[in-house]
């Protein structure tokens, strides 16, 4: 028998052979192409890369003069260039070379454009961005950028530096997760960078209460200053110069704020005030330390994500030498030092975004009042592409007083049927581009202080040492001068005292030059002492700043290694100032055996968040509970619509002996005493851990996510100290996603780590490969070059 | 021999293609070489089915080895292998043989 002699056989295993080629040459939902995907010639095994530290040249047709870049072992490139022009085109090369997908995203969270590759599952994030007025927000920050010949320059040689590199890819070479998600890189623009700066601005001043704040008013107005008080007992705040005292206090919040309908239920907790986003920053004066010279700390606490958010680079031409971390997306360096000076960043949390109640004056709701005046509102259609489906078109109408964020068919829960516009410095057309090239060729404190002056949005408390001796801190970002409370609840289009004034004078942000004391530090506190000339409102935390404050009094000089060690502090001020009271309210006679244990670990506990014990498990959790014993009853039908009054001021609560309602549960018939509640809450928290104690670690979770969440790129249970109060801030989903120390010898040693590595890319040896030296609290000693040659390559 | 001839044929010329031109042209040169040949039906498939087989293993171990088997690890969970990589990696290699088999078949059988 010849193998043709059924005809019809090899027309068969043809059409078989070819539909199967068709097949796997498609994606299907959320599986890529699967024959295309793995082909190890051009497919995911082409991302298996394993780079070694190197030197190369290169000598585009774009550059002015040939550049030299060394990979030292992190993969941290060393920019050598002739000129500024050919150093961020080579940045932004870099920038892609590791980081393309990454910037890609970020880009297109920030801009509202998800859904063209992920689908329908990401509309309702689009149009929220869409509605903010990213996107508006960006172009005119990128025009700012574009008018100022300096910045113009660093955004275009930046812009093509990526694009040299999107140019000569193939579909070989694309990040890996192009690959898996079926889409290809697109070309990169100036605006992009726009959007990555505001994509920042919106992670670090896009936080605010005002729907919460104005809701708690309305529920509890008797009790609100007691739950939420604008200033707590105990601050520490950044800048302590005597001000002069206002005078005028303003009037007290009048009826308005209430005046629309809160509609919403919902059963859930309230929520927690945004205090993750945090970050540390101190600068020691030569006087503080054995070497008689600055040290300047600064740790940033951001959600852990991979790619990592920052990217080391050192940039050198002839007349700048800077080394640092920056935003892929971005040029320049962030946070970082010179031959000269340092600097780092922590989040201000001054309220800078404010709500609009608007009053329509037509039944079309095509015009407002904006004070006494009316005002015609314009419209702007948004196209969201969505993957596999037709696009959605949603008006977003524009106003002097910002984007209508919320209306009828995007309502805001728990306000349905009133529209609201969001009016936020981000919206301005602001250069901090600037400000970053002043800093990274900063040679001294005016240097310092000439640069940041173009830092407006996000607030930042902006640390400084230089090589002189100097030490600095500048509460800085843009203002509006506001009377109390403008800006903490909800403002009113309609009301002329709720429209925003005139600016602050820069000259007059919070600010400190080589104070007596011989340091100065930032942990996301309040800015000013009382008597601060200007109103302002912010979500600020005092925790980190106690302990800080503690440990740099010590009168004993540092070093390095001191400041390494309070980097990884993980003592809970928190607990140690709310602890010995919770366990006098115990009586431990009546206790089982289990609680008898718990009780006892916490008595001996030093309040050191020590990833594998148990105890700071318990004392969170006893909290957690606490906190939702004390005030769920009272909040019951507007979950998260609430937030919980700051965890700070609940310890002042609790402590305070005079009579505080939310104490009783109101869903009992008799009434309990603070030492019924924290009784309670102690043994509804024993049950939780009846099966077994669970390490903090494992607990709290710390999770490096990627950002599609898939757990196969994701490091979950990361066993590290800390947690969200501590110094070492290692919470759930937020850490210290940079650290840096720069100590001013001659020469500059400096150390950095951050958790992540430098190739963006799942399938590189350097996707992660810093993240267990930061977990475990190690320093990498960072090459601060001169010249190529300073770079030691292994043979 | 000439089976060994073929396989050798297909490995060769398949890893130079794949390098050059979209995934799919292994399908071609499969059938090509198969057509050419004219080894019985089975050997054709098998000659194939070999030649990618080593084909594709080589690319990959090219790849895997010095990366520590990192990709292949993570890859090994986002396709639910629970991380065992060699799995991942037998796998992988099997479905560009099947496809090689196939296609080697097929080409021969236009061969009357």
């Amino acid at each position: 028998m010849t193998l043709n002699s059924i005809p019809l056989k090899k027309y068969l295993i043809s059409l078989v052979c070819i539909a199967l080629f068709i097949l796997l040459n498609t994606s299907f939902g959320k599986l890529p192409p699967l024959g295309k995907f793995m082909d190890p010639f051009s497919g995911c095994w082409q991302n298996a890369s394993a780079e070694k530290p190197s030197r190369m040249d290169f000598d585009f047709a774009a550059l002015k003069a040939p550049v030299t870049v060394v990979f030292d072992s992190q993969m941290v490139p060393h920019i050598f260039a002739k000129n500024r022009k050919d150093v961020f085109f080579m940045q932004g090369y870099m920038h892609a070379y590791h980081r393309l997908w990454q910037m890609d995203m970020t880009t297109r969270l920030a801009s509202g454009r998800l859904s063209e590759v992920a689908g329908e599952a990401t509309l309702d994030v689009d149009r929220k961005m869409r509605r903010l007025g990213m996107v508006y927000a960006a172009e005119k920050s990128t025009r700012a950028m574009e008018q100022d010949p300096q910045t113009a320059d660093c955004l275009q040689s930046y812009t093509q530096g990526v694009n040299e590199f999107i140019a000569q890819l193939s579909y070989r070479k694309y990040p890996l997760e192009y690959k898996l998600m079926n889409f290809m890189p697109e070309p990169w623009t100036p605006l992009k960078t726009g959007l990555m700066l505001k994509f920042m601005a919106d992670k670090l001043s896009g936080h605010t209460e005002d729907f919460e704040l104005t809701l708690a008013q309305h529920l509890f107005s008797e009790d609100f200053n007691l739950l939420y008080p604008e200033r707590l007992k105990e601050e520490y705040p950044i800048i302590t110069d005597p001000y002069v005292k206002r005078v005028d206090q303003g009037p007290i919040m009048d009826s308005a704020a209430t005046s629309f309908n809160f509609s919403g239920r919902n059963d859930g907790h309230p929520g927690h005030s945004e205090t993750g986003i945090g970050s540390n920053n101190w600068v020691l004066s030569g006087k503080k330390t054995q070497s008689g010279k600055p040290i300047l700390c600064n740790d940033p606490h951001l959600p852990l994500n991979l790619p990592a958010i920052w990217y080391q680079n050192q940039l050198v031409t002839p007349d700048m030498n800077v080394y640092g971390v920056s935003l892929p997306g971005a040029p320049a360096i962030v946070i970082g030092f010179t031959d000269s000076t340092a600097w780092g960043f922590t989040n201000g949390y001054r309220d800078v975004k404010d709500f609009y109640a608007l009053k329509y004056t037509d039944s079309n709701k095509t015009q407002i009042l904006v004070g006494t005046k009316t005002e015609t509102l314009s419209a702007k259609v948004e196209t969201i592409n969505i993957k596999g489906k037709a696009p959605y078109l949603d008006t977003v109408w524009y106003s002097s007083l910002g984007p209508v964020m919320y209306d009828d068919r995007f309502p805001r829960e728990g306000a349905e049927g009133t529209d609201f516009a969001v009016k936020w410095m981000a919206h301005r057309g602001t250069n901090e581009l600037k400000a970053l090239l002043g800093l990274n060729s900063a040679k001294n404190y005016s240097d310092y202080v000439k640069a940041i002056a173009h830092f407006e949005c996000p607030h930042q408390n902006i640390a400084f040492a230089s090589a002189s001796g100097d030490i600095a801190l500048w509460s800085q970002g843009r203002f509006i001068q506001k009377e109390p409370p403008q800006g903490r609840f909800i403002l009113h289009s309609e009301n002329v005292k709720d429209l925003w004034g005139s600016d602050i004078d820069q000259a007059e942000n919070p600010h400190q030059l080589n104070p007596d004391i011989g340091f100065v530090y930032s942990a996301n506190q309040i800015n000013t002492g009382p008597n601060y000339r200007y109103y302002y409102t912010g979500i600020f935390t005092e925790e980190r700043a106690k302990r800080i404050d503690h440990l740099l009094r010590d009168t004993s000089l540092f070093t390095v290694d001191h400041m390494k060690a309070m980097q990884q502090d993980d003592y809970g001020q928190n607990a140690a100032d709310l602890l010995p009271f919770m366990l006098s309210q115990i009586d431990s006679r009546s206790l089982t055996a289990q609680e008898k244990s718990i009780y006892t670990a916490l008595s001996k506990w030093n309040y050191h968040y020590q990833a594998t014990s148990p105890t700071p498990s318990y004392y969170e959790k006893w909290f957690e509970v606490l906190e939702q014993n004390l005030y769920d009853d009272e909040f019951k039908g507007y979950g998260h619509l609430l937030n919980y009054p700051r965890e700070r001021q609940t310890i002042d609560l609790l402590k305070d002996p005079s009579p505080f309602r939310f104490i009783d549960n109101i869903s009992t018939p008799q009434v309990e005493s603070r030492s019924d509640l924290i009784r309670h809450s102690f043994l509804n928290m024993c049950t939780h851990f009846k099966s077994e104690p669970t390490p903090w670690y494992r607990y709290k979770n710390t999770t490096a996510n990627h950002l599609t969440k898939i757990p196969a790129f994701s490091f979950s249970n990361i066993m590290i100290n800390g947690g969200h109060g501590c110094i070492n801030a290692a919470s759930s989903a937020n850490g210290p996603s940079w650290r840096m120390i720069v100590h001013f010898t001659q020469p500059i040693e400096a150390w950095g780590i951050y958790a992540g590595g430098q190739n963006g890319d799942p399938g590189s040896v350097h996707y992660s490969d810093q993240l267990a030296d930061w977990a475990n609290g190690n320093y990498y000693r960072i090459i601060f070059a001169h010249q190529p040659e300073d770079i030691i390559l292994p043979k | 021999m000439k089976f060994a001839l073929t396989i050798l044929s297909i490995f060769i010329l398949n890893t130079f293609a794949e390098w050059l031109l979209p995934w799919w042209i292994l399908g071609i040169v499969c059938a090509a070489v198969c057509y050419g040949a004219k080894l019985s039906g089975a050997k054709s498939f098998l000659s194939g089915f070999v030649g990618i087989a080593l084909s594709w293993l080589a690319m990959i171990l090219w790849k895997d080895i010095p990366n520590h088997h990192t990709l292949a690890q993570r890859l090994a969970e986002v396709f639910s292998l629970k991380g065992n990589y060699p799995l991942f990696i037998v796998l992988n290699v099997l479905l560009g043989s099947l496809l090689g088999g196939l296609s080697g078949l097929a080409g021969r059988l236009w061969r009357s």
